[in-house]
């Protein structure tokens, strides 16, 4: 009886300062180096990110000559944004006080789903994106007065005012980022927390056992 | 956070913080650091508790979430969950309990997955079965033969060095 762990347990924490908190320090202004709130900050930072660079080319297009081209990047990325921040949102919501089946559920359930999600969003917005920065540019060159110097110097096999030859290639990047950008973000996020992942797997499957025994 | 609110709503449930942190971590520093974690994310999480269950199982949970979800950055490598940093070969607390045989049965517990800490953790705080698996999310039948399994596993650890 001496021995058992139950005792060991009490006996142990009567004596000495084995219960004495540590000093917390200037705890409100702690980062916190939680998963889920890095994820958090991390994606934040993605759509601030993304916003600077939308408007950036935004005010590109309206100094070179491509307003419409400008405003409508601007308004793709702006509802990339939006979406991501609802995403943001859900990923706020999940209760850590919550039991840690259903926590860490839930933050698996939002990662697989938020890739699916990705994955699906690039697929049609990179073309859309493409596309649209080719006739962008299109425009900026042609309010300088390259498009003609250039028609002159090259067959571009010019149809119905459209460049075939140069949108050959815009379209053939389009194609690759549309199959492969999902892709990328997935690798992406694995390579950051690949390791925690599978330990997230690990700890789930260990209360899943515990749950159907 | 004010001193109020670490007085008033954490400072009462510190001992149950400070025994779960100290099973997740290996040196002072990380028990500092988890302990600091887990005060940051209750002040961050106190509006959500809706009091339908007490508030010290409230606490287990949030404090058991933090503990399974802590990153670190070790050197020269990416991310990984702190409480895997620790080395197999050194589960010895760098700064010791009074008592010897608590040191012992913490480096025991360590040796254990995420999860079967958890369980024995809140079976020693005398958490009955059904409070466990609702902490931890999982079917109350079940735990009393994981609590045996731990329990055997911990003998044998311990009976070494024990005896």
């Amino acid at each position: 009886m001496e021995n058992s762990i139950e005792y060991i347990w009490k006996q142990g924490f009567l004596k000495g300062d084995a219960l004495v908190a540590p000093k917390v320090n200037d705890l409100y202004n702690q980062k916190s180096q939680n998963l889920l709130d890095r994820f958090v900050r991390k994606f934040r930072i993605n759509l601030v990110a993304i916003l600077i660079g939308a408007s950036l080319l935004m005010l590109a297009g309206l100094l070179l000559g491509a307003p419409y081209v400008g405003a409508f990047l601007l308004a793709q990325f702006a509802w990339l944004v939006w979406t991501g921040r609802q995403e943001l949102r859900t990923l706020e919501s999940l209760d850590k006080g919550a039991s840690s089946y259903e926590y860490l559920t839930a933050f698996r359930d939002w990662l697989h789903a938020n890739m699916a999600r990705y994955r699906r969003i690039y697929r049609y917005f990179y073309p859309v994106f493409f596309i649209a920065f080719g006739i962008g540019m299109w425009q900026v060159m042609d309010s300088l007065g390259a498009v003609e110097s250039l028609l002159e110097r090259f067959d571009l096999w010019m149809w119905q005012g459209i460049p075939l030859l140069a949108l050959l290639p815009l379209l053939l990047l389009s194609t690759l980022f549309s199959v492969f950008s999902g892709y990328i973000y997935q690798e992406d996020i694995k390579a950051i927390y690949g390791s925690e992942l599978r330990k997230l797997e690990e700890m789930l499957a260990d209360m899943e056992e515990l749950r159907e025994g | 956070m004010s001193t109020d609110f670490y007085t008033t709503a954490i400072l009462p449930y510190a001992p149950i913080i400070i025994k779960l942190c100290r099973a997740y971590t290996n040196t002072q520093e990380d028990f500092e650091d988890y302990y600091q974690e887990v005060c940051l994310q209750i002040w961050r999480s106190h509006a959500r508790f809706r009091g339908d269950a007490d508030r010290s199982t409230w606490i287990y949970r949030l404090t058991l979430n933090v503990c399974l979800t802590l990153l670190k950055k070790k050197k020269n490598s990416p991310l990984v969950f702190a409480s895997d940093s620790l080395p197999d070969e050194l589960v010895e607390d760098s700064r010791a309990f009074a008592d010897e045989s608590l040191n012992l049965l913490y480096g025991a517990i360590r040796r254990l997955s995420e999860v079967d800490r958890a369980v024995i953790l809140l079976h020693l705080e005398e958490r009955s079965y059904q409070d466990i698996a609702g902490i931890i999310g999982t079917n109350p039948n079940n735990i009393g033969v994981r609590i045996n399994r731990i329990k055997q596993r911990l003998k044998k650890i311990l009976d070494g060095k024990l005896n």
